[in-house]
This record gives C-alpha cells, sequence and structure tokens, in this order.
C-alpha cells in the first residue's frame, strides 16, 4: 500500500469518526487544523486505525505522532 | 505579595526598569534573582523546598537525556517524577491524609468499641504548602516527560531552568508552562518592544478590572449568602451560586491576564489559559477553555496515557480515563473529599456528553442556532455552578446543606441587604458578558481596545480606569488560586 | 496638536513609550478629576441617607449634647428624651459598624467648629480589639479628605499607601456611586428614617439569658485605638466638654469583664472621667424584651436606658 492510499483510508476514518465530511488530510496536517480532532476524539481514532490496519501501536509510537505525515510513516512500517 | 498590591507595582517598575537597562544577554539573571526575591517575601525558607524541586529535575533530565541504555534513564526519570509527587503530596496533602487516618480510627473505635475519646493528630506537624509547589512541581513533571518521551532537550544552564520553573509573573497561580515553549524565550535576545509593553498594559489593565470590579465585589455577597446558607432562601443561595461562577472565573481569569501582562512587558509570551470559557456550548467544550494550561496539561500526561493505555476497553477506556482525570484534578485543588466531588462531577457530565454526542448532534441540526447556543450555554454554567458548591464547601456536608435548601427552601425573596451591592455585582456581570459576547461573536465588527484612533483606544482605558477607582474593591480581597 | 497627535501614532523605542504613558496619564488625570468632581458634588447634595447623616455630623450640627459611639450609641440613644430633660440640643453621631477610628475623627471636626456642652461616648465590648476591616471601613471618611485636614492622620492609617490613592479624585467615593445615587432621590427619604441621628430598633427578644466567659475571651489591643481614646478624652477636657463614657445595657450574663472595657475604665478613671456602666443593670438583664437582641436595645428599652443615664448625668453633677 502506498502512502498516499494510506493517507486516502486515514481520511475515511477521520470522517468516520470525527463525524465531519469536510476533512482533508495532509502530511503536515496536525490536530489544530482539524476540527473536531482533540485528546477525546484521539483515542477512538488510534482504535479505529488499529482496527482497520489491523495492527497496534505501543505507547512511544502514539505520543510521538507530530502529524498525518508521521502517523502515516508509522502504519506504512508496520504493514510494510 | 500579591498583583493587585502597590508593593507589587513597585516592585515590578524597578525590576522592569532594571530589566530594560542592562545588556539582553544579562537579563535572564535579574529574573532569576528578582523571582528568588518575590517567592522568598512571604516565607524565605520555602525557597529550600523550591531549589530541591529544581536540582532534582535539573540534574536527572540530564541524566535521562545522556543515559545510553533505556533502564538507566528510566531510573532517573522515576526518581525525579518520585521527588516531585512526592514533595507536592507531602507538602499539601499530608494533613488530609492523617486527618482522614484519625477520623476513621476514631468511628472504628466508636462503632467497635463505643469508645468516645478522640485521638488527634498532635504528632505529626501541620504542614503549610509552600508558594506555588503545584504549579513548580506540575510544571518540572511535564519537562521530564518531554524529555523521557525525546520531545525536548535537557536544559543545560541551571540559570534558565531556575528562571523557568520560578519565573514569578507565573509563579502564584500559573499558567503551567511548557519548557518547550519558555526555555527558547529565555534564550532569544530581547530588544525592547514597544508593541509587547502596550499590550501587556493593556492585559494587566483588563485583568485588574476583573479581579477589582467584578471578582472582589461578587465574594461580597457570595460570602455572605454561601457562608450562612441556612438563614437563607433557594433564590438567594442559586444567585449566590451563580455569582460564584462569574467571580471564580473574574478571579482567577483576571490574575492570569495581569500575569500574561506582566510577562508581556519582560518580553515573554505565557500561554493563554482561558477562551471565553463561559460561552462554552457544552461541559466538554467549557474544559477545552478554561484552566487551558492545567486541562491540556492533564490531557497530554494523564488523560491521553491512561486511554491508550486501555483502549482495548473500548469506549470505557475513555469513561476510565475521564473519571481518573478529573479526581486527580479536582484533588490537585485541595485536599478535601469536596475536591474529589468537585472532578467526580466533571468525569461524570463528560462521559455523559461522550456517549450522546451524536444524538445531542442531531438535536443541533433542528433547532435555531440561537436557541442551541443559549441552552447549551446555560447548561454549562449551571452545571458548573453545582459542582463549585462543592468545590467551595468546607465539607461535603456544607454543600449537601446548601443543594438540599436550593432544593426545598420555601422562603421567598432574594437577600438584597445592601442594595448597593447587588447592583455592582449585577453591573460587573453584565460588563464582563458584553465583552466576552462581542469578543465572541461581533469582533469583526469594531473594537475600542484596538481601535485605530488614539482617543477612542486610550479613552476606553481611561473608563476602565475610573471604573476600576468608582466600583473596584480595595479592601484587601486574594485571589481564589493562590492557595493552590 | 496635529503634530503632537501624529508623534504619538509612530512606535519607535524608549521615548515614544514615555510620551505615550505620559499622554494616557494626562488623560485619565483629566477624566478622574472632572469624573471624581461630579462625584463630589452629588455626594454634599444628598439631603437623607447614611452619607448624609455622616456629613451632618461632621459639617452639620452644632447640637449641646453629642452621643458618639458604634450602633449601640446610634440604636441606643434617643436624643429627644436628652432634649426634654436637659433642655439642650441634641444629636447623635453615632455610627452603626464603624470603628474608635470614626468616632475620634468626627470628634476632632465637631471641635474645630464649635464646642458642644456635653459629649456621651458609648464604649463597647472589644472596642479596642485589634482588626484590619476596622481600617477598612474608615473608607466613609474618605470624601471628608480633601476638606478636614485635622481627620488626615487618621485615615491615613487605612493603608499604607492611603495617601497616594487618595490623589485621585474618584477614589474618596470609591463603591458609593450608587448610594450617592439614591441618596439624591426623594424617595429615599423613606428609607431608613431617622430621630435627629437615633434609629428605633422595634423587635422584641424572647429567649433566655445566656452567659459570656470573657475571661476565656482574649484577643490582640490595637494600640492605635487606645491611643485614639485617650486623645478622645484629652480633646473633650481640652475643649472643656463634659464627658461621659457609657457602657450600655446587654443581654448577657457577664463572666470577668472584656479586655477593651477594662482598658477604657483604668483610662476613664485616670482623667477623672465619669464611667458609667449599665451592663449589670437588673433592669435590663431580667427582662428580655427591651431588647432588639443580645447587644441592642429596642425602642422600649431606649425609653428606660436614655432616662436612667439622663438620672445618672443630673445626680453626679447637679448642673442642669
Amino acid at each position: 500500500m502506498d502512502r498516499s492510499e494510506i493517507i486516502h483510508q486515514l481520511t475515511n476514518i477521520f470522517i468516520d469518526i470525527i463525524d465531519n465530511g469536510d476533512i482533508s488530510l495532509y502530511n503536515e496536517t496536525t490536530a489544530n487544523d482539524v476540527d473536531g480532532w482533540d485528546s477525546l476524539t484521539h483515542i477512538q481514532l488510534v482504535v479505529a486505525i488499529e482496527k482497520h490496519f489491523k495492527l497496534r501501536f505501543n505507547s512511544k509510537e502514539i505520543q510521538g505522532w507530530k502529524n498525518i505525515g508521521e502517523l502515516a510513516d508509522s502504519i506504512a512500517g508496520r504493514i510494510a | 505579595m500579591i498583583f493587585t498590591s502597590i508593593v507589587f507595582a513597585l516592585f515590578f517598575l524597578i525590576v522592569a526598569i532594571l530589566y530594560y537597562s542592562l545588556p539582553c544577554k544579562h537579563r535572564w539573571i535579574l529574573l532569576l534573582v528578582s523571582s528568588i526575591f518575590f517567592y522568598m517575601y512571604s516565607i524565605p525558607a520555602y525557597i529550600l523546598v523550591a531549589s530541591f524541586i529544581i536540582l532534582i529535575t535539573f540534574y536527572a533530565a540530564i541524566k535521562i537525556e545522556k543515559a545510553k541504555v533505556s533502564e538507566k534513564a528510566m531510573q532517573f526519570y522515576i526518581a525525579a517524577i518520585t521527588a516531585n509527587v512526592g514533595i507536592l503530596v507531602f507538602c499539601k496533602y499530608s494533613n488530609f491524609f492523617s486527618s482522614s487516618v484519625f477520623d476513621s480510627i476514631n468511628f472504628a473505635r466508636q462503632k467497635l468499641f463505643h469508645n468516645t475519646e478522640i485521638w488527634n493528630n498532635t504528632l505529626l506537624i501541620k504542614v503549610v504548602a509552600p508558594l506555588g509547589i503545584s504549579y513548580i512541581t506540575f510544571q518540572a513533571i511535564g519537562y521530564l516527560i518531554e524529555i523521557k518521551r525525546g520531545n525536548h532537550y535537557a536544559e543545560k544552564n541551571l540559570g534558565h531552568f531556575s528562571t523557568f520553573l520560578l519565573f514569578f509573573p507565573k509563579i502564584i497561580a500559573g499558567p503551567v508552562e511548557r519548557a518547550h515553549h519558555f526555555l527558547p524565550q529565555l534564550q532569544q535576545i530581547k530588544k525592547f518592544d514597544f508593541d509587547k509593553i502596550i499590550i501587556g498594559l493593556q492585559q494587566i489593565l483588563w485583568g485588574l478590572f476583573k479581579k477589582l470590579v467584578i471578582a472582589d465585589r461578587l465574594s461580597i455577597y457570595v460570602s455572605a449568602v454561601l457562608g450562612n446558607a441556612e438563614n437563607h432562601s433557594a433564590i438567594s443561595l442559586i444567585a449566590a451560586v451563580i455569582f460564584y461562577v462569574f467571580q471564580m472565573y473574574a478571579d482567577f481569569s483576571g490574575y492570569t491576564d495581569m500575569a500574561l501582562g506582566f510577562a508581556k512587558i519582560l518580553g515573554f509570551d505565557l500561554m493563554q489559559n482561558f477562551n471565553r470559557p463561559l460561552l462554552s456550548k457544552s461541559v466538554t467544550e467549557f474544559w477545552r477553555k478554561w484552566h487551558i494550561s492545567l486541562s491540556t496539561w492533564f490531557a497530554d500526561y494523564f488523560y491521553t496515557p491512561l486511554a491508550i493505555a486501555k483502549r482495548d476497553w473500548g469506549n470505557w477506556s475513555i469513561v476510565y480515563a475521564f473519571f481518573t482525570t478529573f479526581i486527580v484534578l479536582g484533588f490537585w485543588h485541595g485536599a478535601n473529599w469536596t475536591f474529589l466531588i468537585f472532578g467526580t462531577l466533571q468525569g461524570l457530565i463528560l462521559t455523559i456528553e461522550f456517549f450522546t454526542r451524536k444524538i445531542r448532534k442531531n438535536i443541533r441540526k433542528k433547532v435555531p442556532m440561537f436557541l442551541n447556543n443559549m441552552a447549551g450555554i446555560t447548561f454549562t454554567i449551571g452545571y458548573f455552578a453545582l459542582s463549585l458548591i462543592f468545590f467551595r464547601a468546607n465539607s461535603v456536608s456544607d454543600a449537601l446543606i446548601i443543594i438540599k435548601k436550593i432544593f426545598t427552601s420555601r422562603e421567598s425573596g432574594i437577600y438584597i441587604e445592601n442594595p448597593s451591592i447587588m447592583l455592582f455585582c449585577i453591573f460587573g456581570i453584565l460588563f464582563l458578558s458584553i465583552v466576552e459576547c462581542k469578543k465572541e461573536y461581533f469582533n469583526h465588527l469594531f473594537t475600542f481596545s484596538n481601535n485605530k484612533y488614539w482617543l477612542i483606544r486610550n479613552g476606553y482605558y481611561c473608563l476602565l480606569l475610573m471604573i476600576i477607582l468608582i466600583a473596584g474593591v480595595f479592601d484587601g480581597g486574594e485571589f481564589i488560586y493562590f492557595q493552590f | 496638536m496635529i503634530e503632537v497627535y501624529k508623534k504619538l501614532s509612530i512606535k519607535k523605542g524608549y521615548q515614544y513609550l514615555l510620551l505615550k504613558i505620559a499622554a494616557f496619564l494626562l488623560l485619565a488625570f483629566i477624566t478622574d478629576f472632572i469624573s471624581g468632581s461630579i462625584l463630589r458634588s452629588f455626594y454634599f447634595k444628598q439631603t437623607s441617607g447614611w452619607e448624609y447623616r455622616t456629613k451632618y455630623s461632621i459639617d452639620g450640627t452644632r447640637a449641646d449634647v453629642l452621643i458618639f459611639g458604634a450602633s449601640r450609641a446610634q440604636q441606643q440613644y434617643n436624643p429627644l428624651y436628652f432634649e426634654e430633660r436637659l433642655h439642650q440640643s441634641c444629636y447623635n453621631v453615632g455610627r452603626d459598624g464603624e470603628p474608635f477610628f470614626y468616632y475620634y475623627a468626627v470628634l476632632k471636626a465637631v471641635l474645630k467648629r464649635y464646642t458642644p456642652k456635653i459629649i456621651i461616648l458609648d464604649i463597647e465590648n472589644g472596642v479596642f480589639k485589634e482588626s484590619q476591616d476596622s481600617y477598612d471601613r474608615m473608607s466613609i471618611l474618605l470624601p471628608f479628605y480633601k476638606s478636614h485636614p485635622e481627620m488626615r492622620s487618621i485615615i491615613e492609617l487605612r493603608s499604607p499607601f492611603e495617601k497616594l490613592k487618595l490623589q485621585s479624585q474618584i477614589y474618596p467615593f470609591n463603591s458609593m456611586l450608587f448610594k450617592i445615587a439614591i441618596g439624591n432621590t426623594e424617595m429615599n427619604k423613606k428609607r431608613n428614617q431617622d430621630i435627629k441621628g437615633y434609629v428605633e430598633l422595634r423587635r422584641v427578644l424572647d429567649e433566655p439569658i445566656r452567659t459570656v466567659d470573657f475571661l476565656k475571651n482574649k484577643y490582640a489591643i490595637d494600640s492605635n485605638k487606645v491611643n485614639f481614646y485617650r486623645s478622645f478624652i484629652k480633646d473633650c477636657k481640652q475643649a472643656n466638654v463634659k464627658l461621659y463614657i457609657v457602657c450600655s445595657p446587654y443581654f448577657i450574663h457577664a463572666v470577668g469583664t472584656d479586655i477593651s472595657m477594662t482598658i477604657a475604665k483604668e483610662i476613664a478613671g485616670e482623667n477623672n472621667i465619669d464611667f458609667v456602666d449599665f451592663a449589670k443593670d437588673e433592669i435590663f438583664l431580667n427582662n428580655s424584651k427591651l431588647f432588639d437582641d443580645t447587644v441592642h436595645i429596642n425602642v422600649a428599652g431606649s425609653k428606660i436606658f436614655s432616662n436612667k443615664l439622663i438620672d445618672t448625668m443630673i445626680l453626679k453633677n447637679k448642673i442642669f
């Protein structure tokens, strides 16, 4: 799976969890850029992402993501 | 030295003049010296406690960063965190724990052995918490966590690090600053910035207004009614409780504005701590806008790790994280069961809002926005007011007396012993509400405080100053968050 | 003017900061002066209410007999009885909740204007107690700071920077805006009515007497208050004013004596001032119905007390 596909699938997960059809994600996107992405929804997003991609992150990875790009890198590294 | 005193004004004036008289690279020394002086002004010996925290945290952070083996880093990390938490718990909670232990022992002896003799905590020393201990330790703990996560470098300059923890504008009651936000500012050369100084003065004036005109005035009515709840009607108690919400907000945000203003004059940008929380449409939104530095600290270092660790529980991990976080946050405020209940009430409503978010979103789509906003704001203020009954009460039983009276009292009439006080209270709340609503909804239309015309801008500031002189309470008010 | 205005708009270094702050302070000074003058004008135009009574006590009364004290003076001594039996004009300058600083300040203002023949000073338990509240309550004297130099040293005790704060013309009227507004209305005349400064209490107490152990009730003494008490006595003596110091009735069975009362009696004795003590008067101790609460007598009690005091005054001095 290439990174653009990962980000596309992430976008669908975000739209579902945050319940907002207007979300667009890019490598540089952070929580500040997405209305409704806060510490509350962050946990739900992590659970949904793990379930969707069938993987499990560790705490250090989860706390280390600074933007969507780094999150996508983590996923790419796991499913490669 | 409280911010509203003339002594502090003189102190700050001297510091500011000296600050801009010194070369940029030496200014931090003046900040450190004046912060130490400020800290020692009340009880000098407490600087020893602060120094201990500073030294432990500073050296542990360097060791964590340098450690080649993660187990070694973990050892330093746990030692430093334990030291910080240990000091905080000892200073703030030892009296509570020992009293609770003795209360439990006495209760057991009475029930089991019918022994009515009371054993008292006469052996342990009554501990008085040092100034700003919660804020110092939280900033230190946050710093250590970021070092351990690899998100921040360990500060190698002890002077800079000490200045970060002791910086006097934020030592009394926050904001709970992040090292990565503050330390770079300390290292940057600060030229005289006219705009920042003017902004700082504006913030101080507005903070002073909120504290003296609104918070301290409301406090007179609130204390009179809630301090004597058995003798007041339900309507008086409800008025006092609602007034207390505004008093709390004006007091705390007023103090914060002053802290930010003083820091700004010295060229520092501190974290925003409030974002018009009383216009929140849900309690969840409220906690994103109230005491932001503390709630984000808890979100980043408590709530998120807890929820992530238990994420296999699904939504219940969020519920678990809510309750644990807010109970600890409640307890952070003080060693009393009332603060625990305060925290639990927050956890409860956040859980309810979490599970009902989709339903509420659907309702919002069908209801006019104005009505939706009004309902949300009213509910949020009302619920927060209810939880503040516990926050303010000296004991759980005192709080329950107030709540019982609100719902069962048949007395009529509102307590207005002094009409002048009531009029000032209502004026204060109205003024604050108008300013907040204007900033929230109509900021694009006009501004007095940033108007392009000098006369309008300064006329507005003169008006604030005159209202402070006419309506401010000068007879010794104290900040509520001082005690934390 | 335009050049100055343009200069104010330019952002540059320290000099322009100072210039802008100076310009703001000038605007603030002008606003403060105008607003303060308006408030002062309306304050002194009041024709009823508490502020009017304070003003009348300080600047207006020329009564031969003056009654000083706090609520126990204001609500217990009826001037009409004093006028009727002593055949002299009487005014009650007592003021609810005010500490000794207030009494002495009013005395100084009065003695500057004229010399009353008799002054009755009501002393209560705890009158010399150390309390920040006593200093805060001097706020009612602030409007008189400017026009009454004789009061200034007392008012300046309120806080270390009081003199600085009083440079503002508005500050003396702090927290008084609504009271001044109401005090200038006709309807205010019907509120809180008084009889030559005396305020009637109409409730009737109906409970058994309680015991207060003053031997256990220790507190710190404010030396400022004690010194003003000495000065009060001294100023009356110097002005040849006949001074009576009175402890009016309590509905309390006292064990021992309050520290302040002991001090007051001692100092009165040292100065040969008549100290009349009604605290143990059986007529009052046996009859709760003469009381509004345990520390204030009501209208009925006031009639008996005022007349009993007058009897004592006449007996002691045989001059009426």
